[in-house]
């Protein structure tokens, strides 16, 4: 397009938008020139380029943002918070089947160094039942071992008096409520019953009269105790989690092992083979 | 676009899109209505955008928003706001060039002002503004042409009364 009076405006325009390469450049300077008349409307032209204003700005930002990892948060917030849930029913359940010698669990217990210094009162005895509940550095060795000499323990001590057994299964806060527990009456329930009875105030005369199941009222406690045990033996049916197998006393015992949030859970049992 | 993108579509784009409205509409509380709605849209949507696109996602739903605000108050109080000024008289030898070119931006046809708004604001090709006003290359720089003669000559007008 040969650039002339009629279209030089058009140039103009292009050549703020860029659009003109050298040669057309130089042809329109040299256009200008021949016109000077059109220089003003040529420096006007160049004013028609707008330029924003800085000082406006939108001033709430805030308002328009959007909390970063806000639901993702929610959602670990709510998994750590259900998971510390379960690691404490799994405890529930642990101290269930460890009191409960009618099922085929022989022992399922928890490990947690971070849980014995969360409470105080343990903690101040915690070598105690260290020497008192295993042989010294047994822990380190596996579960199989451990719960071996711990299960070993367990039918020597039965030859021992009755108050001897009691205070073995007690904490130290227990052990301060030994002497009012001690006046109870002795109930006709074996050993281990009898003693977690005595020291959770379990029902004792309805569960005499066969009332009860023994424990008093059933609670939403023991509903969740009954659920994470049927989940617990369903683990161990369905076998995920570390397993060991190992021949003892003459039975081939299998421990399940898994750990969450860092505790590990035990699940002992003796197969058929 | 995560979370994070879209945060930071608010912190680049938010004053643009502010300024790109606001100087349609000349109304800070409305221009606001429109950014916020335009984020808003853009939040919904996020996980279907590409982050590359946020921009001229945005700016494309804010000006919609602007058009339908627009037709729904029918804004022509500004023209006559304009009209008013560049009758000239004593005022018109104080008014600077600056103002008079914000004056003659909104006697411009819409289509013609946010053509040249989104060129000269943002640095947009004429690829992007045809896909945000929904025109051709070809139309856009039309329109642009047509905005800056008009501009210039109500400069050239106002020009020769300084």
């Amino acid at each position: 397009m040969k650039l002339n009076l009629d279209n030089y405006e058009s140039w103009l325009v292009d050549r703020m938008e860029g659009l003109l390469d050298p040669a057309q450049e130089a042809e329109l300077d040299a256009f200008l020139e021949l016109h000077p008349e059109l220089q003003e409307d040529a420096a006007l032209m160049e004013m028609t380029r707008l330029v924003p204003d800085q000082e406006v700005i939108f001033t709430d930002k805030a308002s328009l943002k959007k909390e970063e990892g806000g639901r993702i948060l929610a959602l670990f917030t709510m998994g750590r918070l259900s998971m510390a849930a379960a690691a404490v029913l799994l405890a529930f359940v642990g101290i269930r089947f460890l009191t409960n010698p009618a099922e085929s669990t022989l022992a399922t217990g928890y490990q947690s160094a971070a849980q014995q210094a969360a409470v105080p009162v343990m903690a101040a005895s915690a070598e105690s039942l260290e020497a008192r509940d295993s042989v010294p550095g047994i822990r380190h060795q596996g579960a199989p071992v451990q719960f071996a000499v711990q299960e070993k323990k367990m039918v020597e001590e039965k030859k021992q008096p009755r108050e001897t057994q009691f205070a073995n299964y007690l904490n130290p806060v227990q052990l301060q409520q030994l002497p009012a527990v001690e006046k109870r009456p002795v109930l006709h329930l074996n050993d281990f019953e009898e003693q977690y009875a005595l020291i959770n105030n379990y029902d004792y005369e309805n569960m005499m009269k066969g009332t009860t199941s023994g424990s008093g009222p059933e609670t939403i406690v023991d509903k969740m105790n009954d659920a994470m045990a049927i989940a617990n033996e369903m683990s161990s049916v369905l076998g995920f989690g570390k397993k060991d197998e190992e021949e003892h006393s003459g039975s081939h015992m299998r421990t399940t092992s898994i750990r969450i949030l860092g505790i590990e859970y035990y699940n002992r049992k003796r197969i058929n083979q | 676009m995560t979370t994070t993108e879209y945060n930071e579509c608010v912190e680049l784009w938010a004053d643009g899109v502010f300024r790109f409205i606001v100087k349609n509409l000349r109304h800070e509380e409305d221009a606001r209505d429109v950014v916020q709605n335009a984020f808003e849209v853009l939040w919904k949507n996020h996980s279907d955008i590409d982050a590359a696109k946020a921009k001229s996602y945005l700016f494309s739903t804010a000006y919609h928003n602007m058009i339908d605000l627009i037709r729904k108050q029918k804004r022509v109080d500004y023209v006559e706001e304009v009209e008013e000024g560049a009758r000239g008289g004593t005022s018109a030898y104080q008014v600077d060039l600056k103002e008079a070119l914000d004056k003659a931006l909104a006697r411009l046809p819409e289509i013609q002002r946010n053509a040249v708004l989104l060129r000269d604001y943002e640095g947009y090709s004429y690829e992007e503004i045809g896909e945000i006003l929904e025109l051709t290359e070809s139309q856009v720089k039309v329109y642009i042409f047509r905005a800056r003669t008009t501009l210039k000559k109500y400069l050239v007008s106002i020009h020769h009364l300084i």
